[in-house]
């Protein structure tokens, strides 16, 4: 078993760097000047200044040298100095991490409260209004443009009835508690600055439920499709004939076998919503890590593309790596194999 | 021991009907409207999408601008129905395009074995491990804006789900006994691989690229929101929602065009879906067309099967009625022929006479 962590973990380093790599190339081949991205239109016409500014930010090196040197600090810990917001990128994603952090594990922690159960008894009451009910909600979630959903939500709970406070993580007038994790429900919390935190809370509720959506679809089905499967089985009926209580029989004997492909997606779902909220942070104002990558990714800021691939890589491979060490608990058969 | 077949209160054919292929043909119904209406655009609309009238901005809805009027006083329904042309377009070239590569890149693959097929898996895996929007947010904004780049972004991320796939499809193929055999009579890899897996392995990939469209098409429209799909005037749906963001009270400028995007890929779903519960193959498909007209089989567990065409709903079936495999019955046609309408007689005398329908089990 450890040794199969270990060598799973090296894999994932080094698809880490292949991750890197691919996206220095994209970035390097592609045309796009960082240097006039970056300066002023005023700066750029001026050639000493633009050849200054690349040999600051080592864009004069030949490529080979500059993915090194990328390397070099990487194992330093050391993430590059992003070159439009001209401060290290560490401090950057330490900066935004948090926001989008506690929006995913919310919005995730949602779908699956409400997705799990809904796909249960969906499969469980086949073809009943709960099981079309379930289904259309599935499908609503995962055709709906997630900005078009967050616009809707806005304009009816904030613009409308003013029943959510409106963009961005607090009041404009709220006193922002001391940064200790950066997540504002567990610092406020742990202040005790309870008014901060219903704040917080409130302004959590939009986003995640617009952010849950598309999740909370796939849950939806895939759980369903899996009960389905499951219950079809001999075991199932077995268990039936036993004469066991149908809800013994579907949480005991159908449920756990129709977890892996839940747990799978799940595991999945999770790293996307880690990485890829941009539409549900722009509509909400949200200074998440989306947002972080999709002003650096317009700037063509090289070293915070770098980071965020790199962060986002590590993200993926560890996501699957312990999806892949739950079927070890979810299904015995996996570790004689 | 007698059995009992239990019999439940018919169903209308109508019902029935909806009931299996309804939401397929709904969904098929609102892409092909979409088409037509994309395709027939400057001849329906009579406005121009790009007409720009100040003094008219800002109108609600009304019977001369049926979904209102945006901030430089365009018509939103023309430009919904225009945009409809570029979403749908990019749609098809994305999943298609990407689809056809992704396809034949995981078919080789899995053809091939050996370290081919590592190093083309591998080199999946790192492009599958992106979220697609990242990078194709990362290309659209180093290539520049522009509908033909954002879709070599799409196209760049887009392969991989196809390759893996087709790989899974043609693994699961390459050792069945028909391609031994193609194998002994001398044909080709190559022939093997496009004459014989493929079309085999069909179905799911039919499924995947219903799906995908959808899915391709809201990529599109969240990379236009962000500002990385169409150049500004374009009439595109994901922009014309960001045009309507801060719109709040003018809320059908950003409202109905993502409607828009939600039935077209609400639409692809249904079918995709309706497909998938097909079965997933070609022969399933077929089989499922053959369950339409009055299936030939032995003649006790046919009845079960004619009960339900009579359109009863079978609560429960014993196992003795359960339905054989079509078409291996060891009756000739004519013989089956005959038996069935027997059979079929001995329903509608059964249904006549209105009682559940009651059978002696042989063995007892």
């Amino acid at each position: 078993m450890i040794r199969y962590v270990v060598s799973r973990l090296v894999t994932a380093a080094v698809m880490v760097l292949l991750a890197t790599l691919v996206i220095f190339l994209i970035a390097n081949t592609v045309p796009g000047d960082p240097a006039l991205a970056a300066m002023g239109d005023m700066q750029a016409s001026d050639p000493v200044q633009v050849r200054e500014f690349r040999a600051r930010w080592g864009l004069d090196l030949p490529l080979w040298e500059q993915y090194w040197l990328f390397l070099q600090r990487i194992a330093q810990g050391d993430l590059g100095i992003s070159i439009s917001s001209r401060r290290p990128v560490v401090d950057d994603i330490i900066d935004y991490a948090p926001a989008t952090i506690e929006l995913a594990t919310i919005a995730f922690v949602l779908s699956l409260l409400v997705g799990l159960p809904l796909g249960i008894i969906a499969a469980v009451r086949r073809d009943s209004w709960v099981d079309h009910a379930a289904r259309f909600v599935a499908l609503v979630g995962v055709s709906a443009p997630t900005f078009w959903l967050a616009f809707i939500m806005l304009a009816i709970f904030y613009g409308q009835l003013a029943w959510a406070p409106g963009p961005g993580r607090l009041d404009p007038i709220a006193f922002p508690p001391e940064r200790i994790t950066g997540l504002l429900l567990i610092d406020t919390a742990w202040v005790g600055d309870w008014e901060t935190f219903r704040d917080a809370a409130a302004h959590l509720v939009l986003p995640s439920i617009v952010l849950a959506a598309s999740t909370l679809g796939l849950i939806t089905r895939t759980t369903r499709a899996a009960m389905l499967e499951a219950l079809s089985q001999d075991y199932v009926r077995v268990a039936r004939a036993k004469g066991l209580l149908a809800r013994v029989v579907v949480t005991g004997h159908a449920l756990p076998n129709a977890m892996l492909p839940v747990v799978t997606l799940g595991g999945l779902a999770y790293a996307n919503l880690l990485t890829g909220a941009v539409m549900t942070e722009t509509v909400f104002g949200w200074p998440g890590l989306g947002r972080y990558t999709f002003r650096s990714a317009v700037a063509v800021d090289f070293p915070a593309i770098m980071a965020i691939t790199a962060i986002v890589a590590a993200v993926f491979v560890l996501v699957n790596l312990l999806v892949d060490l739950s079927y070890a608990l979810l299904d015995p058969r996996v570790v004689k194999a | 021991m007698a059995e009992k077949l239990v019999v439940a209160r018919p169903r209308p054919a109508a019902v029935r009907w909806l009931r299996r292929y309804g939401l397929a043909t709904l969904g098929g119904a609102i892409i092909v409207a979409w088409i037509v209406m994309a395709v027939l655009a400057p001849w329906v609309m009579t406005y121009n999408p790009n007409f720009v009238n100040v003094a008219n901005r800002l109108q609600p809805p009304s019977a001369v601008h049926w979904l209102g009027t945006d901030a430089l006083g365009r018509d939103v329904m023309t430009r919904i129905v225009y945009g409809a042309r570029i979403s749908l377009s990019v749609g098809m070239v994305v999943v298609l395009v990407g689809g056809l590569f992704g396809t034949l890149l995981g078919a080789v693959a899995a053809y091939a074995r050996g370290w081919a097929e590592e190093a083309l898996m591998r080199v999946t895996d790192l492009v599958f491990c992106f979220p697609p929007i990242i990078l194709a947010m990362a290309i659209a904004a180093a290539l520049g804006i522009g509908t033909v780049n954002t879709v070599i972004a799409m196209l760049v991320v887009w392969w991989p789900k196809f390759a893996r796939l087709a790989r899974s499809l043609v693994i699961s193929q390459r050792s069945l006994e028909y391609v031994e055999a193609a194998q002994s009579i001398g044909f080709g890899p190559v022939h093997i691989l496009m004459r014989q897996i493929i079309p085999n392995a069909v179905g799911p990939l039919i499924v995947l690229v219903t799906l995908d469209l959808g899915q391709a098409i809201l990529v599109f429209a969240g990379l236009s929101f962000l500002g990385l799909g169409v150049v500004p005037p374009t009439a595109e749906w994901g922009a014309m929602v960001a045009e309507g963001r801060e719109l709040v009270q003018q809320w059908w400028v950003a409202t109905f065009p993502g409607l828009a995007i939600l039935t077209v890929v609400m639409g692809f779903n249904f079918v995709g879906d309706g497909i998938r519960d097909t079965g997933c193959t070609l022969k399933a498909m077929r089989r499922e067309c053959a369950r339409a007209l009055v299936p030939f089989k032995g003649v006790h567990r046919f009845i079960p099967a004619l009960v339900k065409n009579a359109g009863y709903r079978l609560v429960e079936i014993p196992v003795n009625h359960r339905a054989r495999q079509f078409g291996v019955s060891k009756y000739g046609l004519g013989n089956r022929a005959i038996k069935a309408t027997m059979d079929m007689f001995g329903v509608r005398w059964l249904q006549s006479r209105g009682v559940a329908y009651q059978l002696r089990d042989e063995n007892a």
